[in-house]
């Protein structure tokens, strides 16, 4: 049998395999019905790890200074969002790990409904001006990688029971968001994935 | 050589043209990868979990589809969606694997087979003689670039899924295709 045998086998083999496996036929309508809100761990470990992985690409590709230092947006630079998005792994980090102690919250984040939080925003990326791209990027991964860890090791009813979060649309305390912590950790691969949209377009990266 | 499917181009074109739904058209693409996706898991995993990972996959996608970013012009061989599929599976089952390690390691006194409960939809299928020995003879990385080739899944994705170059792709399908040659020639013999 030389490779080409071996290939062509591997071939029908695959498709023997393929067409002999069983499929729950009613699978796409029942998550459809459910809005997809199954949320698991390997769900949210999978999620997380793939914005990972997007992220590592982009740092990748900014290899070149100017590059970093591009508006971004209308206020930010490239260097700008990824410190944006470094600040809120490591807040996204620390309200998991604080709900997972059971400890209150001694401070809230105003998030102005359609505006979002901008002072506390703007007040974080201050803070990160001196950090290198690199650090900001190295802030980012490991503040998400221990999302990761988290979202394997909670107790389940830590992860999934609605918590109370700083986040409040009209500053007021009462008003805190309640969330469950899963929603959180894939809440933050959405807000991730918004700004990799803009950072990949920019430096012409596929989808 | 890979194995041929249907195109998804036109369950893209109709969706982006707002002429079928998003909850249909991720019906349609379903029912066009929902074996491909099974089957990427069931090689490597016992039935239950195959059965639940494949729930997972679909999940993450169903999420996705809701906003999927269609690009300006779609290439003739391209498969957006194929290829999430199987970086969607690759990523579900290394989180499956962190979340089985962590439970092997602080429950190891209840350590043992589950039996697969009844009424599962998947039963343990017959891999036949090459896929056999590809299972036991290939890495993981081999064995997931090896299937993803088979599926037709393009060298891009699978290097970008498993962090690889795109020769690297290729040199790792010609060694898998090698090592199962031995492991047929040869049988027991070390890889």
């Amino acid at each position: 049998m030389n490779q080409l045998d071996v290939e062509r086998t591997l071939i029908d083999e695959w498709q023997a395999f393929v067409s002999a496996v069983r499929t729950d036929p009613d699978l796409a309508a029942s998550t459809a019905q459910a809005r997809g809100s199954r949320i698991t761990r390997p769900i949210i470990w999978a999620e997380l790890e793939d914005v990972r992985l997007a992220f590592a690409e982009v740092h990748a590709a900014l290899d070149d200074e100017s590059k970093s230092i591009a508006l971004a947006t209308t206020a930010w630079s490239v260097k700008d969002v990824v410190s944006h998005l470094a600040s809120w792994a490591t807040e996204f980090r620390r309200q998991i790990e604080t709900v997972a102690a059971r400890e209150p919250f001694d401070y809230l984040i105003t998030f102005t409904p359609k505006v979002g939080p901008t002072e506390w925003n703007a007040r974080e990326v201050g803070r990160r001006r001196s950090q290198s791209l690199d650090e900001a990027f190295r802030e980012l991964d490991t503040a998400t990688a221990r999302v990761q860890e988290l979202a394997l090791s909670l107790p389940e009813d830590v992860l999934f029971t609605a918590a109370e979060l700083p986040q409040t649309p009209d500053g007021r305390p009462e008003s805190r968001w309640r969330t469950r912590l899963a929603d959180l950790m894939l809440m933050k691969c959405w807000h991730d994935r918004y700004h990799l949209g803009r950072l990949r377009d920019l430096l012409s990266l596929p989808e | 050589m890979t194995v041929p499917l249907a195109s998804e181009h036109p369950i893209l074109r109709a969706r982006l043209a707002g002429e079928v739904s998003a909850d249909a058209s991720f019906e349609q693409l379903y029912d066009l990868y929902r074996r491909p996706v099974h089957a990427w898991l069931s090689l490597r995993l016992a039935a239950t979990d195959a059965d639940d990972l494949a729930q997972d996959v679909w999940t993450i996608f169903y999420r996705r589809w809701q906003t999927w970013s269609f690009p300006a012009e779609l290439a003739p061989e391209a498969k957006p969606v194929l290829s999430f599929l199987y970086r969607t599976c690759h990523l579900t089952l290394a989180g499956f694997r962190r979340l089985q390690e962590r439970d092997r390691a602080g429950d190891l006194e209840q350590a043992g087979h589950v039996p697969a409960p009844a009424g599962s939809w998947h039963r343990d299928l017959e891999v036949r003689q090459c896929l056999t020995a590809a299972k036991d003879a290939c890495s993981s990385d081999e064995l997931g670039i090896l299937i993803g080739k088979l599926t037709g899944v393009s060298a891009r994705a699978i290097a970008r899924t498993l962090g690889v170059t795109e020769s690297a792709v290729d040199h790792g399908y010609r060694r898998a295709i090698a090592k199962v040659r031995e492991a047929l020639l040869t049988p027991g013999a070390p890889q």
